[in-house]
């Protein structure tokens, strides 16, 4: 917070002077010597895709990608091979993070660190066999066992992760349905009886109507 | 001073172990000075335990590197304000950082009812020296934080050593968040404690009635302001520090950290209908027993590294120690309940399905659920290993299939619970409560959608954050209307003096809107972009509407650290908006060195994060990472509002003074007559 606060002051104490060569790159992207779009940026979660678009943009991309594989550096990795990244573990056994979105905090580079880099790598090699996600996966747990694959698989032992979120459900309706039922039979309590009942009861009925109202 | 701070520190646990099997005396005998000595053998428990915690910190002040625990976490150069919080970087501090802030409660507690409750604080006494024991006995025989460093001479013979300088902190707790994240967080823990030993206590002294619930009632809401600010305290610093772009990752140690926040909010829930209606006594003593026994679990879970995370730092032998404990407390629960499960009977019945009762019953219902979701989840790696031999993972996928969507059914709940009356609710009244709000919501959500926020979770969670913000809204309007009305106040005073008047309805009111706004920022998270690119000096990468440009990178070198720092110059339609300045830092005297400066560009509308990943070892050009995270702001300003709004509740009500039209002051009743207004506080309109 300090920290932005601080460089916010800074620019704008700055503004209007040309101290961050502004206008000199201004002119560089105006002249078309400094392009913009030579990023590589792609947005698969943004809003701003349609579908249709993103998939379009997708292939494209992944086409892209595969072609310039061997000359991408490192830290570019196919953004399909990051999303499919997200599902698998790092493997460096220190960040405990996924292959996607591994930072290795405390590592001397943060952002994915080699384990999760060369994992990286594979994905995208296998993709480019073309084969699918499961398949990758599949090839993954093969090769590092169930650990790999950051959600339970949904078969045997794995099976009961899934199943026991939708056991809580079922059990906790059904007990509050039993407990609702219950409560609704319930005979009310009995009236008092003796002397000075109704005085009683009035001021029972005072104090309950003090609780239930007080907020 | 190590010597000092040892002996206070086996002192506390014997005056804790008078204060137990005195404490238990007292209670048999009934002798008023053994009542009082147990007290006061508890005060001094306290106040020996802050003794042994200031020798600590002096330790660290002084730079006495003969203890092994300021070596291993401290070193010359480290700034004043971490010194202090090197007191928790490591297990040994932490654990007594836990019975310190402990202390402070049952210290509390001892003092502000000393000359009340005669019935019931021995036994509150007597099981608060119990938790004590517990987290001494750590703290002396297992995890001494007053060792020294000992080395063996030529002749054989052990003597003690002094290292010149020390190994310094882990960088990652070298940030401001990680001063205060602690504290609060074991705060809340350690808070759950009262609430768990009055409850226990009533329970055993088979104390009547629902008072054991009014006397928690703001132990409770302290701990759990505490335990939530600790979360988000947590959630900020994941965010700002380890780089990879989020808040939550559902790690083990996050989700022990949310296990007692569920239940506690379960619980703070649940009273009501013991304070209203006398149902679900039963319920809410086993509730407040699983908030503690989570609590601890929690503690343990972070401590002892059973489950592996980023966050357990240290990895040690305290788990049967916990595990046995965590038993034992199960069984005294146990015994407890059966031996006065008599007395906890309910007393009245429902009327309806529709009712303020039973949305409270589906609310803990939710609660519950997630919370038991969350626990098997985080412990599915460890069963599965125990069962097949192999382990299976649990991550973020998983929690978040099965997390969203009881969120947002909770989400929901926090819009109607609490327009819907006690004991029936009439179709006229859903309409005139709800017509608006979901009218409302829906042209929201619409106009999100048009806008192009098209993700379905996200849209649900929007459209309802939207119901719900106009349901309190309109609680807020017709509190405040009738109130303006009555006594001529501008609507802005009226509003204010109604939540005066109710501060725990309102206050509660404010919570909900807080907790809105978190889920307005956790639906941004639908929407997340991000780019990583090796950039030269000049270069430049698009993220969504903004320019990122590298400007230029210089070295700073400071006391404690040297970074790496790159300027990039932040442009939205050609124009500067900023410069930010994303750091790595080296840090002197550790193992771990590196650390992490994520600069942040926050709007309402979104977070521009930017990280300095490193020099690419390839190509060997600084990478800048850049994430685009919309309405993250949202979340923390959340948390502000979830505080102000406990901190609302917490004050007590004001008494309304009753003006009727032309009058100017009551007419006191006459004597003799069942006077209603003198006691009763004044309910302005509705239910």
């Amino acid at each position: 917070m300090t920290k932005n606060n601080c460089s916010a002051g800074l620019s704008r104490g700055l503004g209007g002077r040309d101290v961050f060569g502004r206008e000199a790159r201004h002119a560089l992207l105006a002249s078309g010597a400094l392009a913009p779009e030579e990023t590589l940026f792609f947005p698969a979660h943004s809003p701003y895709f349609t579908r249709a678009k993103r998939v379009a943009f997708l292939m494209a991309f992944c086409t892209l990608a595969l072609l310039h594989l061997s000359v991408l550096p490192l830290s570019a990795q196919s953004p399909r091979a990051k999303q499919i990244g997200m599902h698998l573990k790092c493997m460096c056994r220190g960040c405990d993070m996924t292959a996607g979105n591994c930072a290795h905090p405390g590592g001397a580079f943060s952002g994915p660190c080699d384990t999760a880099k060369a994992e990286l790598r594979e994905v995208d090699e296998m993709l480019a066999k073309n084969m699918t996600e499961q398949q990758i996966i599949d090839a993954f747990v093969a090769k590092y066992g169930s650990i790999v694959y950051v959600e339970p698989p949904k078969k045997g032992f794995g099976l009961v992760a899934w199943i026991m979120p939708i056991f809580y459900v079922v059990v906790g309706l059904a007990v509050v349905v039993y407990v609702v039922r219950k409560w609704t039979h319930r005979p009310p309590p009995p009236p008092p009886v003796g002397p000075g009942a109704p005085n009683e009861t009035l001021d029972r009925a005072r104090a309950q109507v003090d609780r239930e109202t007080e907020d | 001073m190590d010597v000092f701070g040892s002996f206070s520190l086996l002192l506390a646990f014997v005056c804790a172990v008078y204060a137990f099997v005195g404490g238990i005396a007292a209670i048999k005998t009934r002798h008023p000075l053994l009542v009082k000595s147990a007290r006061q053998a508890g005060m001094a428990t306290c106040a020996l335990i802050f003794l042994a915690t200031f020798c600590v910190e002096y330790l660290f002040f002084t730079d006495n590197f003969s203890m092994a625990y300021v070596v291993s976490h401290s070193n010359r150069d480290l700034s004043t304000f971490y010194k202090i919080a090197a007191l928790w970087a490591g297990q040994e501090g932490s654990l007594l950082f836990w019975s310190t802030l402990l202390s402070i409660y049952v210290l509390s507690v001892l003092i502000a009812y000393r000359n009340k409750n005669g019935e019931l604080m021995p036994y509150v006494g007597v099981v608060l020296a119990g938790v004590q024991i517990f987290f001494l006995t750590l703290n002396n025989f297992v995890e001494n934080p007053f060792k020294t460093l000992a080395t063996v001479n030529a002749a054989g013979v052990l003597e003690p050593f002094t290292r010149l300088d020390g190994n310094g902190l882990n960088p990652l707790l070298q940030y401001p968040e990680m001063v205060v994240h602690p504290p609060n967080l074991y705060s809340g823990y350690t808070g759950f404690t009262i609430p768990f030993a009055f409850a226990l206590a009533a329970l055993l002294a088979r104390y009547p009635g629902e008072k054991w619930i009014h006397l928690t009632r703001k132990w409770t809401m302290v701990a759990w302001c505490f335990q939530s600010l600790g979360i988000l305290l947590g959630a900020h610093w994941a965010y700002a520090v380890l780089g990879w772009g989020g808040y939550w990752g559902w790690d083990p140690v996050e989700n022990a950290s949310l296990l007692p926040w569920l239940t506690g909010t379960a619980f703070l829930h649940s009273v009501m209908m013991q304070e209203k209606r006398g149902m679900m006594k039963v319920w809410n003593v086993w509730l407040v027993f699983c908030t503690f026994l989570l609590c601890i679990l929690g503690t343990f879970l972070t401590r002892s590294g059973v489950v592996s995370s980023v966050h357990a730092f240290a990895n040690s032998h305290i788990g049967p120690w916990f595990v046995g404990f965590i038993c034992i407390t199960i069984i005294v629960c146990f015994v407890s309940y059966f031996l006065n499960r008599d007395y906890l009977k309910s007393e009245n019945q429902l009327d309806s399905m529709i009712s303020r009762e039973s949305s409270f019953l589906f609310n803990n219902l939710l609660f519950l659920v997630a919370c038991i979701a969350v626990l098997s989840g985080t412990l599915f790696p460890v069963f599965s290993e125990w069962f097949t031999s192999n382990r299976i993972s649990v991550g973020a996928p998983f929690f978040n299939k099965v997390m969203i969507p009881i969120g947002l059914a909770l989400l929901f709940l926090t819009g109607v619970g609490p327009l819907l009356a006690w004991r029936k609710t009439s179709a006229d009244s859903l309409k005139r409560n709800f017509g608006w709000p979901l009218i409302v919501g829906l042209v929201g959500a619409f106009i999100l959608y048009v806008a192009g926020y098209r993700d379905p979770f996200s849209n649900l969670c929007l459209f309802l954050c939207i119901f719900v913000f106009w349901t309190i809204v309109e609680e807020f309007y017709r509190g405040a209307k009738v109130i303006a009305a009555r006594t001529g106040m501008s609507m802005m005073m009226a509003a204010h003096e109604l939540s005066m008047r109710n501060t725990r309805r309102y206050g509660g009111y404010v919570v909900h809107f807080g907790m809105v706004l978190v889920f307005v920022g956790m639906a941004g998270a639908a929407f997340n972009a991000d780019a990583q690119k090796a950039m030269n000096i000049g270069d430049s990468m698009k993220l969504g509407p903004y320019t990122l440009l590298l400007q230029s990178a210089d070295t700073k070198v400071e006391k404690n650290y040297t970074a790496q720092r790159m300027i990039v110059e932040v442009l939205k339609d050609n124009k500067q908006i900023m410069l930010l300045y994303p750091e790595k830092r080296q840090f002197q005297g550790t193992e771990q060195a590196a650390g992490t400066m994520v600069a942040i560009y926050s709007t309402l509308r979104e977070d521009l994060y930017v990280v300095y990943a490193g020099m690419d070892p390839e190509v060997n050009v600084p990478v800048i990472h850049a994430f685009l995270n919309p309405l993250v702001k949202w979340i923390w300003l959340g948390g502000v509002w979830v505080v102000m709004g406990t901190l609302l509740a917490l004050m007590p009500n004001r008494r309304a003074t009753l003006v009727i039209a032309g009058a100017t002051e009551a007419a006191p009743a006459p004597p003799g007559t069942p006077a209603l207004t003198p006691t009763t506080t004044l309910r302005e309109g509705h239910d």
